[in-house]
């Protein structure tokens, strides 16, 4: 039997005497996650930590002494140097030197290959898409693994479905990326053979780097996804959620788990450098053509235009992405929109 | 009548790994329709737990080891079945005790209520907001169709209760549990949310579970009361019968042991002690066993002579101004607003006054309290010890005066160092002045006799202390170098009714014995009527209304003094409390 | 964001418990897994330390006759392409990481708790200039760093500690700054204050004995990180140059010879692995056992 509810009290006439139109429905369901302000002041901050780590660039080719040097090949005679140095106003005041470089840097008259002779910026933003492209799958796969074994972690019945994920995932979470590249390659490419060592091409080529960074990603997400759930379970609104007779399957996932992305989706955040750290290593370890492999062989050729140019595109892509992952944080919680 | 709710023996068990707490204990109650039902009783009586177990919201550990909750003659929750059947939930309606953290800080209002509606009624999103307005427009909120599109972040606490008790009412039940509805809430706010409950009651003819502390909003509200203690119902029956006449011990130290507007104030309070082993520990000496109550009794009365106007004021507050930066408008260069907390108030201290500062929150009588003894500095207008402003004191001066004013914290948690033991903590003050190690140690279990504490507490951390105690240890603090005034800020707030009685005596006693002058903040009339000689109202940073106690509290000349006045429970019979949103 | 969530991103995004700030857990069982972590550490530590003495061959005599040996009774863990032992340079190649990982963390610990106290007690300008500066740092990623500095200025172990030290100040930073303004925020400070104790015995009183915890949490986070940093360079090219024995080089040494010889990449793989694993479990159960004490 099910009981009679009764039926809505007579006493209470409806509020609105005008019907509601369209437009009214749309203004109360919908609302805009950010405020001006809030973007404002994050892409205010974006461009102050892009221009701080420019400066800190700069002041450490000045703090070698000669930067002219630094800039020339090995080979490069003193009339060349002098050249350079004439060129970027290394000769000029320090403050001078300082404006030029930023200059330069927006214009983007950067000194070009010492190797190539191509213009260092254009050689490196050629690698971009390798590295989007990676990085991209990367965290996409990193975290929906991380977010789906957190979740299962925290709301199974079981426990030894709940603690096994998270003890292998603590293993993982300690192995290098270049030894988790080395023993994929020693399995899947040299023992049965099923995927490419290296390089570009067919989508089996990307899947041992995506993996690779994936098991970046995964168990950090997947243990604070787990503790922030467990933790949000007996926060009182859920309370309030089940007594309004929700289904326990409804209140875990809209009240509890949607909730508990904030923190992780900040904690992908403040990775983000770590990622961009283990893609560097993961593209030299399976020769993947990106921004990552071409900075480490700049660096180690010598080549400054270009690992300079690296460097700071790096660093605008780290801003760019936190930016990002601050403006889905301000979505997840409102209250972080001030 | 055929009673809507019947709990007949109900048992809960938590196992703890010190042993199985029994939180409730063969419990009977019932609720027919129509009808306010008050579960009154202190902290850990099981009085919540009672109430959540009716909607299945036990936490995870606890279990119902026997007796029956049935809903409309059916059982619905017995010691086989924990967990409420889903579909009786839409016969009961949960209020929570704090509005704020029982709104999902995440979505907005409308997409909280739509979810709460039945399915039927949602058919589409404009069937989800008709209904959704209705919902506010009946438990009384304006511009509703603004507050859909707010986050609970954005409401006030009496806005965001009412939000509650809109949930709650989503689903037509039939029965609406409030479990301290308006223990969060202001008092004028919380007259208003009583009122409200009440009209839901007569215009729904809902049954209504109304859980408290406080006798007085019980006395108010309900037409019958249950007397809840250590998870067994002492005493029940009409409202009036019970609370003006108790019959069982219990709930006549309960009554006793309230201040309130409705008693005189020279009547000494009477401490009570709980019968139980381990909450017993509470009282002076920690002495009481047994399951007599035993009266803390006070041997004397609050003298009350008159404060000699010519004496200079030790401390005073001269047209302070203070204001905080809040976050700016919409661009971050754009100016912040900024928040005026205390607007040209003046107040003095003289030595033998106690002075009761007496508002709702934001009213400014903390950060008036906080300039007082040098915590925050006004923006303007000057504070002055002695007669000369503080600013001014050379430095042997202003150790005279960080000697001579001490403060006493409202949340006595927060206010002991949870590493270091309870006698370091009340010799603190005198280890910064310098006092020897074993003068010190003497003047510790000095202090400890005198706030009622066995010198062995002295080796104890804070966390192995009840509130009341740990309230204690912060009185002994203050008192530490002698001073000639205390600040406190809602020094009984925290405190179940019980314990609030021995430390009011406890400051009594002292400003007696020791003529030291107080300065008391409180939300609470009562506590200000038992505690102070003069008393100053204030209201968003102002002061409205100032005088001897007995002339304030009995011929207010402020509006605002007589709506707060009014509010108060326990005053049945006032003038109609006006809405404020 | 409270500050307990502060720290808990913190630690989590170096790679820390997550669980760190969950209060109330109480543990009655024995410690095993942290038992054993803490025995494999040891063991790392004193192979490394007694490298010399226990090791059967000189790490850097080459032996062209017995090069690419699989393990056996008289190579344990094989030969590489040139005839070194691999498990006499297992256990010498411990060396740079540890030295690194130990020197880096005190530095990095040093700035981050001066410049956290600071920040954290005087708040206004000098926290603002503080907290843009780690951030600004931050968005350099750590490895890009350290590998600008080290070509800049040259790759040796120094360089190394230093680019190590300088990327990870601002975890010590930001966890002891806030725990400084979190404990500012219960009244006991205030107390103090009021009882007329000066900031820097308040200080030593209230705020330093909390901190203390946490900051073994955050220089066991800091020295896994330091040691992957190491290892991470080593394996670039960038860190520790043949041929002194060095786990990072050993793996990329290898790279190029797995089919044939997975031995080479493998044994220091797992040494490697075995120092990051008990150094984690290590800071997990430290996390988890202070988190219990400071609630």
């Amino acid at each position: 039997m099910v009981l009679q509810h009764p039926a809505p009290p007579a006493t209470a006439a409806p509020p609105t005497p005008s019907p509601l139109t369209r437009r009214d429905v749309l203004r109360t369901t919908l609302r805009s996650p950010v405020t001006l302000r809030f973007v404002v002041t994050r892409v205010l901050a974006g461009i102050v930590a892009v221009w701080g780590a420019v400066s800190i660039v700069f002041l450490m080719i000045m703090a070698t002494g000669n930067p002219a040097q630094v800039m020339a090949s090995e080979e490069a005679t003193q009339e060349e140097i002098d050249r350079i140095a004439r060129l970027y106003g290394f000769d000029r005041p320090i403050f001078v030197q300082y404006l030029l470089f930023l200059r330069n840097l927006v214009t983007g008259e950067f000194p070009n290959s010492l190797y190539t002779d191509e213009p260092a910026f254009s050689v490196v933003l050629a690698r971009v898409p390798a590295t989007l492209l990676l990085s991209v799958t990367g965290v996409a796969l990193g975290s929906v693994v991380g977010l789906l074994v957190g979740y299962w972690c925290a709301t199974s019945r079981f426990r030894l479905a709940r603690v096994v994920p998270m003890k292998l995932l603590m293993v993982l979470q300690s192995t290098p990326s270049f030894l988790l590249g080395l023993l994929l390659i020693l399995f899947f490419a040299v023992t049965w053979k099923l995927l490419p060592t290296s390089g570009m091409g067919s989508w089996k080529n990307l899947v041992m780097p995506a993996v690779t960074l994936a098991a970046y990603v995964a168990p950090a997400v997947a243990r604070l996804f787990r503790s922030t759930i467990r933790e949000m379970e007996v926060e009182e609104h859920v309370a309030t959620a089940t007594a309004k007779g929700l289904r326990p399957r409804t209140v875990r996932r809209r009240h509890i788990a949607v909730n508990a992305l904030g923190p992780v989706i900040a904690l992908i955040g403040m990775q983000v450098g770590g990622i961009l750290g283990g893609a560097v290593i993961t593209e030299q370890v399976f020769a993947w053509p990106g921004v990552g492999q071409l900075l480490v062989n700049a660096v180690n050729t010598r080549d400054f235009p270009v690992a300079l140019a690296g460097v700071i595109l790096i660093c605008v892509g780290f801003v760019v992405a936190s930016l990002v992952v601050d403006l889905v944080v301000a979505i997840i919680n409102p209250r972080s929109r001030a | 009548m055929e009673p809507l709710l019947q709990i007949s023996g109900l048992e809960i068990d938590i196992p703890t790994r010190r042993g199985t707490v029994h939180a409730v204990r063969g419990l009977d109650l019932d609720i027919a329709r129509g009808e306010i039902v008050g579960l009154v009783g202190e902290s850990g009586s099981g009085k919540s737990m009672t109430a959540m177990a009716v909607v299945g919201l036990l936490p995870p550990a606890a279990r119902i080891t026997a007796g029956t909750i049935s809903l409309g003659g059916r059982s619905i929750i017995d010691a086989r079945h924990q967990d409420l059947q889903q579909v009786r939930r839409h016969d009961v309606g949960v209020v929570f005790q704090a509005p704020m953290k029982a709104l999902n800080p995440r979505m907005m209002v409308g997409t909280q209520l739509r979810e709460a509606l039945l399915r039927a009624e949602r058919p589409n999103l404009r069937a989800a907001m008709v209904r959704s307005l209705e919902l506010l427009d009946a438990v009384g909120i304006n511009r509703p169709m603004e507050r859909l599109r707010q986050y609970p972040h954005e409401l006030s606490g009496g806005l965001a209760q009412r939000v509650v008790i809109a949930l709650a009412l989503a689903r037509h039940p039939r029965l609406l549990i409030a479990d301290e509805p308006t223990t969060a809430l202001d008092v004028s706010v919380q007259a208003q949310i009583l009122d409200l409950l009440d009209h839901l009651r007569s215009t729904l003819d809902l049954a209504v579970l109304l859980v408290s502390h406080d006798l007085d909003v019980i006395r108010d509200r309900a037409d019958r009361v249950n007397v809840i203690n250590l998870g067994r119902i002492v005493e029940r029956g009409p409202t009036l019968d019970v609370i003006d006449r108790p019959q069982h011990e219990y709930t006549q130290s309960l009554v006793a042991a309230m201040p309130s507007l409705a008693r005189r104030r020279d009547l000494a309070l009477v401490g009570l002690h709980r019968p139980s082993g381990a909450a017993a520990a509470d009282g002076a000496g920690a002495g009481g066993t047994g399951d007599a109550p035993v009266a803390d009794l006070d041997d004397g009365r609050p003298v009350d002579t008159p404060v000699d106007q010519d004496l200079v004021p030790i401390a005073e507050a001269i047209d302070v101004h203070k204001a905080f930066a809040l976050p700016g408008g919409r661009l971050p260069w754009r100016p912040a607003h900024r928040r005026t907390a205390v607007e040209g108030v003046s107040v003095s201290i003289r030595p033998g006054e106690s002075l009761g500062i007496v508002g709702e929150s934001g009213s400014g009588k903390t950060t008036l309290a906080r300039m007082l003894v040098g915590l925050a500095e006004p923006d303007s207008g000057e504070i002055r010890f002695d007669g000369r402003p503080v600013t001014a004191l050379d430095r042997e001066a202003r150790t005279t005066w960080r000697r001579d004013v001490q403060f006493v914290f409202q949340d006595s948690t927060s206010a002991l160092d949870p590493r270091r033991t309870v006698a370091d903590s009340i010799g603190e003050p005198m280890l910064a002045a310098g006092v020897p190690a074993t003068e010190r140690h003497r003047r510790v279990v000095e202090l400890l006799g005198e706030v009622g504490l066995a010198e062995h507490f002295g080796e104890r951390r804070p966390r192995q202390l009840s509130g009341g105690q740990r309230q204690r240890v912060g009185i002994a603090r203050a008192l530490a170098l002698d001073p000639r005034l205390i600040v406190a800020d809602e020094p009984v707030s925290a405190l179940d009714v019980s314990v609030q009685a021995t430390v009011l005596n406890l400051l009594n006693r002292l400003r007696r014995r020791r003529n030291v002058a107080y300065a008391i903040i409180s939300h609470d009339l009562g506590v200000i009527s038992y505690l102070c000689t003069t008393v100053v109202v204030m209201y968003q940073g102002k002061v409205v209304d100032a005088g001897p106690v007995e002339q304030v509290l009995t011929e207010p000349s402020h509006d605002y003094t007589r709506m707060l006045l009014a509010a108060v429970p326990g005053a049945r019979g006032r003038v109609a409390v006006p809405e404020v949103i | 964001m409270s500050a307990g969530s502060s720290l808990k991103l913190a630690l989590a995004a170096e790679g820390g418990s997550p669980e760190a700030a969950r209060p109330g857990r109480t543990r009655a069982r024995r410690p095993w897994g942290a038992m054993i972590a803490g025995a494999v550490f040891l063991i790392i530590v004193l192979g490394t330390v007694l490298a010399p003495l226990i090791a059967p061959y000189e790490p850097n005599q080459q032996n062209l006759r017995d090069m690419l040996e699989p393990p056996s009774g008289t190579h344990w863990f094989g030969t590489d392409v040139l005839g070194y032992d691999i498990f006499t340079r297992v256990l010498h190649g411990g060396g740079p990481p540890l030295l690194v990982g130990v020197s880096a963390v005190l530095v990095a610990m040093i700035i981050g708790v001066i410049a956290g106290i600071a920040a954290g007690s005087r708040g206004g300008w000098l926290d603002n200039l503080l907290g843009r500066i780690a951030d600004i740092q931050m968005s350099i990623p750590g490895l890009i760093l350290a590998l600008l500095v080290l070509v800049l200025f040259g790759t040796n172990l120094q360089n190394v500690i230093i680019v190590i030290a300088i990327e990870s100040w601002p975890l010590h930073f930001r966890v002891v700054r806030s725990h400084v303004q979190s404990v500012s925020q219960h009244t006991y400070v205030e107390a103090s204050r009021l009882a007329g104790m000066g900031w820097r015995r308040t200080m030593i009183r209230h705020i330093a004995p909390s901190a203390l915890p946490l900051l073994a949490v955050t220089g066991t986070v800091n020295f896994a990180g330091a040691v992957l940093t190491e290892a991470s360079l080593s394996y670039l090219g960038m860190g520790v140059q043949p041929p002194t024995a060095d786990w990072g080089v050993m793996i990329s040494d290898g790279q190029t010879q797995l089919g044939a010889a997975w031995w080479i990449s493998v044994f220091p793989g797992s040494a490697l692995l075995a120092l990051l694993l008990s150094t984690q479990v290590i800071g997990d159960y430290l996390a988890d056992r202070f988190s219990v004490a400071s609630d």
